[in-house]
């Protein structure tokens, strides 16, 4: 975990705050450019992440880069989202995520999909396997799952 | 135009009928060929020409067939085709050529190359997903193609909602232009979007031309 970056107020900010800079960046952009934005940030900090923490030389498997990531992401992390658990089924990677910054504080039945998370476990899983994936967000808390889940398949 | 261009044109309509197999491709389509090969028919009796089979003839292999060429590179799934080119009046086979077929990130890829080397004024191009992942690219050295893939795909985006909220209706396309060249962005129909980078003397209509050919070349190996 690197030092605090402000002196007094440390190193978190309000998902309050995040996600009005989200609802405004979609009410001038539209959310598709929007969503564009945020998934390449996202990809961008998630290959980051996983080249900061030497994740690609560790990882033996989805488990354990379901562990790295939950650390490096969640409670002891970033806070981004707790990454619970990745499988492969077939050629689909399956990424299981619970309480994403992107889904905070949307209510049920809301058709906001995870764009910034999504593309964070899209680049560090991209880093950490190095493939090009193709990734995207299947299954919602917001629409009835337990989980987000986001999908990745490799990019022909 | 290119020799490589027009062989991406003839292949959408390329007659099966024409495959055939040869030694150098034993997992070729073992069946016959309903019709003789060109150079075995006299030329006083060889048919009138025929756009498609008047020159070429193709031969179908199987992936496995990399190891017949290990130097060459290609993805696991792509068949290769063999190509042999015979000039227009079907007398002289003049060249031999392979490509890999059908679609693939290497044949996009071939098609972007071929469009810049063989356009004076064209110092780069890329073809995006909607959601800005890079489908192919052939950009100018230094340029992050995953950036320039979402930049592009947002730009066109935000292009076409700004149509939208100022009522301009569907957008054609979006050009940059400064004082070193020029940045056109086209919807190449709903699965990509094309970016081309020109230099600042490359003609407005002459680019654009340039474009629309590429453009449907793109799209016919994309619906493949």
């Amino acid at each position: 975990m690197e030092s605090s970056l402000r002196p007094q107020l440390g190193n978190f900010s309000s998902i309050v705050c995040f996600k009005s800079a989200i609802v405004g960046i979609e009410d001038a952009l539209g959310a598709k450019t929007a969503a564009i934005a945020l998934i390449a940030a996202g990809r961008s900090r998630g290959k980051q992440l996983a080249t900061d923490l030497s994740l690609k030389e560790a990882i033996g498997s989805l488990d354990e880069v379901a562990s790295k990531l939950r650390f490096a992401l969640g409670k002891d992390g970033t806070r981004l989202c707790i990454v619970e658990k990745i499988v492969q089924e077939n050629e689909v990677i399956k990424v299981y995520i619970s309480e994403s910054l992107c889904s905070a504080g949307e209510a049920q039945g809301s058709d906001r999909k995870c764009t910034y998370t999504l593309g964070a476990v899209w680049g560090a899983i991209e880093q950490i396997l190095g493939r090009r994936l193709q990734g995207s967000h299947t299954e919602s808390v917001l629409r009835g799952s337990t989980y987000d889940v986001f999908e990745f398949t490799a990019l022909r | 135009m290119g020799l490589f261009s027009w062989l991406r044109q003839k292949w959408s309509s390329l007659d099966p009928n024409l495959m055939r197999s040869e030694d150098s491709c034993p997992l070729a389509p073992s069946t016959p060929p309903e019709k003789p090969h060109p150079e075995t028919i006299p030329v006083a009796e060889r048919d009138p020409p025929e756009v498609i089979q008047l020159p070429i003839e193709a031969t179908v292999c199987q992936p496995e067939d990399a190891a017949l060429q290990p130097d060459r590179p290609r993805s696991s799934s792509t068949p290769l085709i063999h190509f042999e080119f015979i000039d227009p009046n079907l007398v002289n086979l003049i060249q031999h050529w392979e490509v890999l077929m059908p679609v693939s990130a290497a044949n996009l890829e071939g098609i972007l190359q071929n469009f810049v080397s063989g356009t004076s004024e064209v110092q780069g191009a890329a073809l995006v997903s909607p959601d800005g992942l890079p489908l192919a690219t052939s950009l100018p050295l230094g340029m992050d193609d995953e950036r320039v893939s979402a930049m592009s795909a947002a730009m066109l985006s935000l292009g076409e909602r700004i149509g939208s909220e100022l009522a301009r209706g569907a957008i054609e396309r979006i050009a940059v232009e400064g004082d070193k060249g020029t940045a056109v962005l086209t919807s190449c129909g709903q699965d990509a979007v094309l970016l081309v980078l020109a230099s600042p003397s490359a003609k407005q209509g002459l680019l654009l031309l340039e474009i629309k050919r590429v453009l449907s070349e793109l799209k016919g190996a994309l619906s493949h």
